[in-house]
């Protein structure tokens, strides 16, 4: 018989009782990391139905790195960019396109986390001017952010379906309000601009057919 | 409803509506279809989750403890745990099995509570508590005990000894994918149906003899989208037509306008080659998460004016209401919902059972703009879905209820433990615990068993503010 070594007292260990191990809910959006990296959290809101990105607008400065870190399984943050997935070019035309992959959620174990480089992603951000980004698997939900570094400018400027869509990968309605809401110079102005809830709330619950 | 693959023809479901006795009119149906899943468990034993494979979690047998005595329940003995509960004992003859959330399996006397062993599955140090251990109730068969475990392990285990015959991990990388098991197994004709909740959520056929894998079907088949879809609940099954029966939960990713079937769905697979033989999602890539967290239930239903029409149902609860349909077709019959649908609301957590006709349902409402939640309990007409009885809960629930002698138990998350009449809703006996009842309630040999477990939120803090975790026997008089 395999016996577990797990007692009570390792149980109120693990679980985070007087440790406060756990990331997950405790991680405060404000909080900035010793070395002044700014940090953005990868949320989602079951109750207005959406993903999002928290600050969805920051300003930096060229030389800067930004942290994004999930906080629940599944996020991303990637570029606007043709080589994700065919995006149209919403980075800095001699910026290098970035793509975190899908990350897990944060709140395992911090350092096979971070080792693995799935929880948080990192990016030093170069090439003045206006970024775009989204979330792979929630564009769709509006998913999407903006960073300004140093003075806005690029092709993010352009209206989302700037350069034709054909061929390219469909532009959202929601991402079309989100990006039109994200004035880069409100990000400049403000320095971090918090996701906005009513922005793009739907009615809930979505009623269901009784056919 | 829609249809894929469907070799379910016009022939063979005539046939299988023929052998259950639809067309026919003659159907036995002393308890709407629920039998017992081993003939060699005792005999008025709780075996497995839901009772029988029918997953209508109602003890037809129970004849002991009934709606004449229930008012004279009192404590029999307690078993103090080293972590908390959130799975529904299972009970065949003198012995009680019954895991907890750090990974323990024990098997203990019916009569005292005296532990008979203790087997280890393992615990991963790195991971949440709350999404840790035996989160899935036992199933007993033919002298082995069936369990699966937050590490996606399935482990057959000697009943007497609680030696190991044979493990096998499901999921090929449970830290990745955020994997576990809450699925509670159904053990069947020498197979084994699991299901896992996962990024790559699969539903699984073991042979129950070895374990080696039958056959296995991804919720969302392209594993590559990470589509979720996880399998929060026990299966049910449909012994005559060799239907298995699964409910999934709400989709991880939204690519496109992709409805990433088969997430939010009830899905009915032929038992023995895991071809889907069809599905009802009902809601595509939906992002409010109401999924189905509520096993889905095998009966038939009769008229209410006409005994001989009856229905051939499947039924299963999410968060947007209760659902019933034709189990071979998948047609919808009725579908009802007692409070508003949100994420924590409507049926949750195998709050369902099915008795005498009548389908019970506990839902939850959450509180809108500053009012304060709720939660109704009701007993719904199984033919029409018309509700017959309702009365508002005290608090939440977030577990299994269960049905057996002509009344009806819930546990509710404040603690309270109440046995209602079945036919009625009229409160018969209630009793406070100290903690929440996360795994509902099993009644078998006249007694009752129940335990106290975390709260809704499955966070740290609930955990704190409970410092012991019992199981719980009650019986008529204490006896």
């Amino acid at each position: 018989m395999m016996v577990s070594k797990v007692n009570r007292r390792q149980f109120l260990k693990v679980s985070g009782i007087g440790t406060g191990l756990l990331l997950g809910s405790s991680f405060d959006v404000n909080a900035q990391a010793a070395d002044k990296i700014k940090v953005i959290q990868i949320r989602s809101n079951y109750r207005i139905g959406r993903w999002y990105f928290d600050p969805v607008g920051l300003h930096v400065q060229p030389g800067e790195k930004v942290r994004w870190v999930c906080t629940k399984w599944g996020g991303s943050a990637t570029a606007y960019h043709p080589s994700n997935n065919n995006h149209e070019l919403r980075i800095p035309e001699n910026a290098e396109p970035f793509d975190s992959g899908i990350m897990i959620q944060g709140d395992y174990d911090p350092n096979e986390a971070q080792a693995a480089n799935r929880a948080t992603f990192e990016w030093v951000f170069e090439e003045e001017g206006t970024y775009d980004y989204y979330s792979r698997n929630h564009e769709r939900l509006g998913a999407v952010g903006r960073i300004v570094v140093g003075s806005p400018g690029g092709p993010a400027e352009n209206p989302l379906g700037y350069g034709g869509s054909e061929g390219r990968a469909p532009g959202w309605p929601d991402v079309k309000t989100m990006l039109t809401w994200l004035d880069p110079e409100k990000i400049v102005r403000e320095k971090v601009v918090r996701y906005p809830m009513d922005i793009l709330e739907r009615s809930f619950p979505l009623e269901l057919s009784d056919d | 409803m829609k249809s894929k693959e469907n070799r379910w023809t016009r022939r063979r479901v005539l046939k299988t509506l023929t052998t259950a006795g639809a067309v026919t009119g003659i159907i036995p149906m002393p308890h709407l279809g629920a039998s017992m899943p081993d003939a060699s468990a005792g005999n008025a034993d709780w075996p497995r989750f839901g009772q029988n494979l029918q997953n209508t979690r109602f003890n037809s047998r129970e004849n002991i403890l009934t709606r004449s005595n229930v008012d004279r329940l009192k404590l029999k003995w307690s078993f103090e745990s080293e972590a908390p509960f959130q799975s529904t004992p299972t009970v065949v003859g003198d012995t009680v099995y019954f895991g907890t959330l750090l990974g323990y399996q024990y098997a203990v006397e019916a009569s005292t509570g005296k532990v008979k062993w203790k087997f280890g599955a393992g615990y991963d140090e790195r991971r949440n508590a709350a999404d840790q251990g035996l989160r899935s109730s036992s199933q007993y068969h033919n002298g082995r005990l069936y369990i699966s475990t937050s590490l996606t392990k399935i482990h057959c285990l000697e009943a007497d000894t609680g030696k190991e015959l044979w493990q096998t991990q499901l999921d090929e990388n449970p830290m990745k994918n955020r994997a576990q098991i809450l699925c509670s197994v159904a053990v069947h004709q020498g197979k084994v149906y699991a299901g896992t909740s996962s990024a790559e959520a699969q539903a699984v056929c073991l042979d129950a003899e070895t374990g080696a894998v039958r056959w296995r079907f991804y919720v969302v088949p392209d594993r590559s989208k990470g589509g979720g879809g996880s399998i929060w609940t026990s299966p049910a099954i449909d012994e005559s037509a060799n239907i298995v029966y699964y409910t999934t939960g709400s989709v991880k990713s939204f690519i496109g306008t992709d409805p990433m079937l088969f997430t939010e769905s009830l899905l009915a697979f032929d038992g023995d080659t895991g071809q889907l033989l069809w599905y009802d999602q009902v809601r595509p890539a939906d992002p409010f998460d109401l999924d189905y967290g509520c096993h889905p239930m095998v009966f038939d239903a009769v008229h209410p004016a006409r005994e001989h029409e009856t229905r051939p149902c499947v039924a299963a609860g999410n968060k947007a209401g209760m659902f019933c349909f034709n189990r071979y077709t998948g047609q919808k019959y009725w579908k009802v919902m007692l409070t508003n649908a949100t994420q924590k609301g409507g049926p949750l957590v195998n709050s369902t059972a099915v008795a005498y006709n009548r389908v019970f349902v506990v839902s939850n409402s959450a509180g809108i703009r500053g009012r304060p939640p709720m939660s109704v309990a009701a007993g719904l007409h199984a033919y029409t879905g018309d509700i017959q009885w309702w009365v508002a809960n005290p608090a939440l629930i977030e577990g299994p209820v269960a049905v057996a002698g002509e009344v009806f138990y819930q546990g509710l998350q404040n603690g309270i433990l109440e046995a209602i009449d079945a036919k009625t809703g009229e409160q018969l006996w209630k009793h406070n615990l100290p903690g929440p009842i996360r795994g509902g309630m099993s009644i078998a040999n006249g007694t009752l068993y129940t335990s106290t477990g975390t709260s809704v939120d499955w966070n740290v803090r609930d955990l704190r503010a409970e410092k012991t975790w019992k199981l719980y026997a009650f019986s008529p008089d204490g006896q």
